[in-house]
Formats: structure tokens, C-alpha cells, sequence
């Protein structure tokens, strides 16, 4: 699995996951799951900006994907007298970076695979793909 | 004829004057704190005016290694050092003997100014001047003589408090100062300019004298002022402006007095960092510690239970002079921040806890610091050509005293403004201490994580021999650089284990690409 999937992927269900806590929990419960969801993204984050040829948007994602984390962390043990909308804010914004990042992955993905100067649609990636089993598999 | 001295070819010599050099002024720095009261009392100077005469010292400290560097390029070394260390015998004269509070002040600066010069002059010439067997016997001494003397400092200061005087401190001080004047002229051999028609850069010496100058008197001021005052924070916010300045120009020069541009590197950038977190929390730390205990033990009891800072400290220059020779150097370094976090979170209960949270942190701590300066030093050093080492030397110094001098009083002042009681202030500032070692350590990780960093033993017969780096230092983030493909060596027939010619994401395409090319019959 590549780190941008896997990424994108943990940091939608963190979000969402946060939001349904927030609102099934009692406030303090809610607030470390908070803490556990913001530490959790910013190390999501870092792991996956650590990765090579992530492309522009992730590079970006994973900056905002950091700082939200981080201001979980922050709304949860700092700020927490103002009630449970900033955390709310927090795990929407995670979950909407989340579900773009991976929007954004299967339109990269369906407009097919860049090898050298040109690029390969799905259906030639595939037949491709078959190719090179084939070869490896008469090596 | 040349002139030399007696004991020009004596290894030993040359160790002993590094040590004159470097541990008088140092020991100060730290020994003074809990003579403060006693020092006060006997120069005539307020704590405020006190605070500004240690400030200034210590940014003279810090000007002092661009200057020292300016200098070597352009006169021969070996004088300028003679005349280091005589300045700095006599500015120990000028303290010892204060009779008024202008000659206390006069002198300290001068100590301060001249110590860094002595360690720019001295400390490179030990390093590179004898065969690579004395290496681990010079990275003990380079070890003591930064860090051990630091740490050696609130034990004598805290004897030397306990009866009440302060001047027996300074001639002791300048009777070491003598002894490296002594042997200065003892161990001269004359050696000429590095490139005396090379252009002056003054930019930096007047970004360094302006912006060390600025930083630590606000740093200062807070002793009698609060932060966001204008007396304090203007110029420690312009200071703090001035020295990034002085990195940016560093960094775009064509020709720098400091290597600053070579420095960011995969190997350099964390070192940099681990020496300037480890120096920002380990000093204030101490100064908290001896703060919460000031008024319950007497100073030398106090200075007793901070023994085990300098046992770490001399663990660990023995430590780092058995692995000099290893692969481990960095790793070393960055476990140095690990055991000061330890030591800060120890320290956390020191404000109403047991003298036993002393003993364990102040080791813990000594430890940490000992890992960190001089080995991060060397992983720098050991990047670049052997004769940039005075550069390194001077830009690290530089970094490291600026943040490490600045950053004790700015700290003390938190502990004593915030929280609801003296002793939650001092838990709060621990805790500052707390995450600034968290954050370099974290930082410094990641940052070798985004080169694709890997630990490699130096090539030091090749650094020392034929000048060239001992080991290869990736570009600063080479991992995640757009189409980038591992980097590789230099050569890699050097006995560098570096590296896969490609990276997996290259093979990947390269493996497409055979494919295409096979299903157009080209294979």
C-alpha cells in the first residue's frame, strides 16, 4: 500500500471517527480521543510527506493534514473551555482532507501512469502489466 | 630563521593549552551563578547591571569566532593566538583585581571576546595537527574543555559562594590564562596568513557584533523588565532578526566567512540543530534547578548535588572518544537530547520535590549535553573539507552561544512572570526546557529522515590526509525531491557504503518502460 493512499485513507477515518466521538462521548473522553486523533494525523502527515514522488497537492495536503493535527492537539488540552466546536472544525477539516487526497489519487489514477515522456491509460497499464509478468515469468 | 618554540613537537602541550584556553572562561559562565549575590556585593554593581556585564561577555563569546575567523584569514595564526591569550590573561588581571565596577566589566568582556578567538586559534590546530591516533585522546579534550568545564561550574561556584568571596575564583582563572599565554609562546611555531589578499567581510562581523550584541542585552533587560517591554523585547527581537540575516547572507555569499551554504546538508543541518537545542535547554535547566534550591540548601550543598552533571559530562567525553572512530558519532549526538529530556522531565518536580530529583537530573543532563555539542561539532566537521574546521568551528559556536546564553535568561524570566506561585512558574519553564529538547530531537530526526541519511564510518586518514570529507552528506530533503533518484556518492569506490544507484520509484518506471518497449517487439 503507498503512503498516500494509506495516508489519505487513515486521516478520513480519524476525521470521521472524531466526529462521531465528539458527539457520543462526554466532553473530557472526547477531548483525549481528540488529542489521540491530532497526534495521530501529524504523524500521518510526516510519514507521508517523508515519502518520494507524492506529487504537489500531497505535499500540500500533508502541511494542512500537520496543522490540523497539531490544532486538534491544541483545541483539545489548551482550549477546550470554548465547548466541542473547534474540534469539530478540526475532524471535519481532517476528513475532507482525507476524502479529497483520495478523490485527488483516482483522478491521478484514471488519467493513467506517466512512463518517460509519454502516458499510459488504464486499460494499456494493465495490458502492460500483463506483459512484464509474462516476460519475468519466461526469465 | 623561523622561531619555534621548546615544546613545538610536544602533543601534550598543545592539549594542555587547549584546555587553558577554553575552560577558564566556560567554568565561569556557569560558576558565577550562585556567586552572583557575593559578586554583586563586592564590584558594586545591581543585579540588573550584573545581568548586562554576564550578557555582554557572552556575546563577545559569540562575536568572537566570526572575528576569529576574519582574523586567520588574513594574519598569521600562531600570533594571533599569543596575543589572544594574552588579552585574556589580561582581562582576568583587569576582573581579578576590580576595584571599580567599569574595570569588572571592562575585564569579563574581554575574557569572553578573547576565549571564543583562543578556541577558533587553538582548538583546529589540535584537531588537525597531530596523527589521526590522537584523534579519540583530542575529542576527549575537545569534549572536556567545551563542555566539562560548564559542567565543573556550579560545583566551584557553589564552594566558592559558601565562603563568601569571588576574587580567589578570578585569579585562579587568570593564572590558568597565564599558564595558556605560557604556553602559547612555549609551543610557537610561525605560520602564515591563509590568503592575506583575500577580500574582508565585514557584513558578517557587523551582523554578528550587532545582532549578539542586541539579543543578549534584551535578554538581559529581563531581568528588571517585563518580556513585552520595549527596553527588552526590541532588541532581542532585532538580535534574533540581525543573526538570521547573518545565516541568509551567509548562505547566498560568493565567497562566506562561514561555510553556511555547504552546511545544509543532511548530516549538518540536525547536528546544527541538536547542539542549538541541546545548549538552549541544558544551561537554563541547571540555572532552574539551582533557582528552586537556592534558598533550601546552602550553595555548596548545592553544588554537591549538581556533582552528577559533571560526572556525566566526563562519562561522556571518554564515551565519544571510544566511538570517534565509529559510525555511531551522530547517533550519539541525537541521544544526547534523549537523556536532557530525561533530565527535564525529572526536573519538572523540582520546585517542591526531594534533593534526589537534582542528583539524577543534573546527571542525566550532564550526559545528554556531553553526547550532544562536541559530537554534533565533529558529525559537521567530518562533513566537510578538514581545512573548513575553524569555519565550522566559529559558525557552530555562534549558533550554539547565541541560543544557549540567550535562552537562560529568557527562560528564568518565564519561570519567575508565569504560573500562580513561584514553584509552578519553575515547573512551567522546566517544561519549556522539556520541549525544546523534544522538538530539536524531533526535527533533528526528521530531517535525516527526509535525506534518506545513513550512518557511515568516517574516513578520517582521508579527512585529515587529503583534506576531503570523511563521509558523504546527502542534500538537505534528497528523498523526497521531485524525480529524484537516490543520491549517490561522490565515488563509489571510496568505502563509502553509499548507495542503490536508483530508487525503487525509478526502477518501478524503468521497469514499465522495458515493458512498453517489449510489447512493441523492441526486446
Amino acid at each position: 500500500m503507498r503512503a498516500r493512499f494509506t495516508c489519505n485513507f487513515v486521516v478520513l477515518l480519524l476525521g470521521a471517527g472524531l466526529l462521531v466521538a465528539l458527539f457520543a462521548f462526554a466532553e473530557p473522553t472526547a477531548g483525549w480521543i481528540a488529542l489521540g486523533a491530532g497526534s495521530a494525523a501529524v504523524v500521518m502527515a510526516l510519514y507521508s510527506f517523508a515519502a518520494a514522488d507524492q506529487g504537489v497537492y500531497q505535499r500540500l495536503a500533508d502541511g494542512l493534514i500537520c496543522a490540523l493535527g497539531a490544532w486538534a492537539i491544541v483545541a483539545a488540552r489548551v482550549m477546550n473551555y470554548r465547548g466541542t466546536w473547534l474540534l469539530f472544525g478540526a475532524g471535519a477539516g481532517l476528513a475532507a482532507l482525507g476524502a479529497i487526497g483520495l478523490l485527488v489519487r483516482e483522478l491521478n489514477l484514471a488519467r493513467g501512469l506517466q512512463v518517460g515522456g509519454s502516458r499510459l491509460g488504464l486499460d494499456e497499464f494493465g495490458r502492460l502489466s500483463a506483459v512484464q509478468r509474462d516476460a519475468e515469468a519466461r526469465r | 630563521m623561523k622561531v619555534k618554540g621548546p615544546l613545538v613537537n610536544s602533543y601534550w602541550s598543545a592539549v594542555l593549552l587547549v584546555i587553558c584556553a577554553l575552560v577558564p572562561f566556560l567554568g565561569l559562565s556557569s560558576a558565577l551563578e550562585p556567586m552572583l549575590p557575593v559578586l554583586g556585593r563586592g564590584v558594586h554593581l545591581s543585579s540588573q547591571a550584573l545581568s548586562l556585564t554576564l550578557g555582554m561577555a557572552n556575546a563577545a563569546y559569540a562575536l568572537g569566532t566570526v572575528l576569529a575567523v576574519q582574523l586567520a584569514v588574513h594574519y598569521p595564526q600562531r600570533r594571533l593566538l599569543v596575543i589572544y591569550a594574552g588579552m585574556f590573561t589580561i582581562g582576568s588581571l583587569l576582573s581579578a583585581t576590580a576595584f571599580t565596577p567599569g574595570l569588572f566589566i571592562a575585564g569579563h568582556v574581554i575574557q569572553g571576546l578573547f576565549t571564543s578567538m583562543m578556541l577558533i586559534g587553538a582548538a583546529p590546530a589540535l584537531v588537525l595537527g597531530w596523527p589521526s591516533k590522537r584523534l579519540p585522546t583530542t575529542a576527549m579534550v575537545m569534549n572536556l574543555g567545551i563542555f566539562g568545564a560548564v559542567a565543573a561550574g556550579p560545583l566551584f561556584g557553589g564552594l566558592e559562594a559558601n565562603v563568601g568571596a569571588w576574587r580567589p575564583m578570578f585569579w585562579i582563572v587568570c593564572g590558568i590564562g597565564g599558564l595558556a599565554f605560557l604556553l602559547t609562546l612555549l609551543t610557537f611555531t610561525d605560520t602564515p596568513a591563509q590568503d592575506a589578499d583575500a577580500p574582508r567581510d565585514w557584513w558578517a562581523i557587523v551582523l554578528a557584533g550587532l545582532g549578539c550584541a542586541a539579543a543578549f542585552f534584551g535578554a538581559s533587560e529581563l531581568e528588571t523588565h517585563r518580556m513585552l517591554s520595549l527596553v527588552a523585547f526590541a532588541p532581542l527581537l532585532s538580535g534574533a532578526l540581525l543573526l538570521s540575516v547573518l545565516i541568509v547572507y551567509q548562505v547566498s555569499a560568493r565567497d562566506p566567512l562561514m561555510p553556511m551554504a555547504q552546511l545544509l546538508t543532511t548530516f549538518c543541518v540536525p547536528a546544527v540543530g541538536i547542539a542549538v537545542a541541546a545548549g538552549a535547554s541544558a544551561i537554563p535547566l541547571i540555572e532552574l534547578a539551582e533557582t528552586a534550591f537556592m534558598h533550601r540548601v546552602s550553595p555548596a550543598h548545592l553544588g554537591v548535588l549538581l556533582t552528577p552533571f559533571l560526572g556525566g559530562a566526563l562519562f561522556t567525553a571518554l564515551l565519544f572518544g571510544a566511538l570517534i572512530r565509529t559510525r555511531f558519532i551522530p547517533l550519539l549526538a541525537w541521544s544526547g537530547l534523549l537523556a536532557v529530556a530525561g533530565g527535564a522531565a525529572v526536573l519538572t518536580g523540582v520546585s517542591d520535590g526531594p534533593q534526589s530529583l537534582v542528583l539524577i537530573g543534573s546527571g542525566l543532563i550532564g550526559l545528554g549535553v556531553g553526547s550532544s555539542v562536541a559530537p554534533a561539532l565533529f558529525t559537521v566537521g567530518f562533513t566537510l573539507n578538514a581545512g573548513q574546521l575553524p569555519r565550522v568551528f566559529a559558525m557552530l559556536e555562534l549558533l550554539r552561544g547565541a541560543a544557549a546564553f540567550a535562552a537562560g535568561p529568557i527562560i528564568l524570566h518565564l519561570a519567575t512572570t508565569v504560573g500562580g506561585s513561584p514553584a509552578a512558574g519553575l515547573q512551567t519553564a522546566v517544561w519549556v526546557c522539556f520541549a525544546i529538547v523534544c522538538v530539536g530531537s524531533l526535527l533533528s530526526l526528521y530531517v535525516f529522515i527526509l535525506g534518506r541519511g545513513r550512518l557511515q564510518k568516517p574516513d578520517i586518514s582521508r579527512w585529515e590526509e587529503a583534506g576531503e570529507p570523511a563521509w558523504y552528506s546527502p542534500p538537505l530533503a534528497a528523498g523526497i525531491r521531485s524525480g529524484a533518484t537516490r543520491p549517490a556518492a561522490p565515488d563509489s569506490s571510496n568505502g563509502h557504503p553509499l548507495l542503490d544507484p536508483v530508487s525503487r520509484e525509478a526502477a518501478r518506471v524503468e521497469a514499465y518502460a522495458r515493458a512498453v518497449r517489449l510489447s512493441r517487439g523492441e526486446e
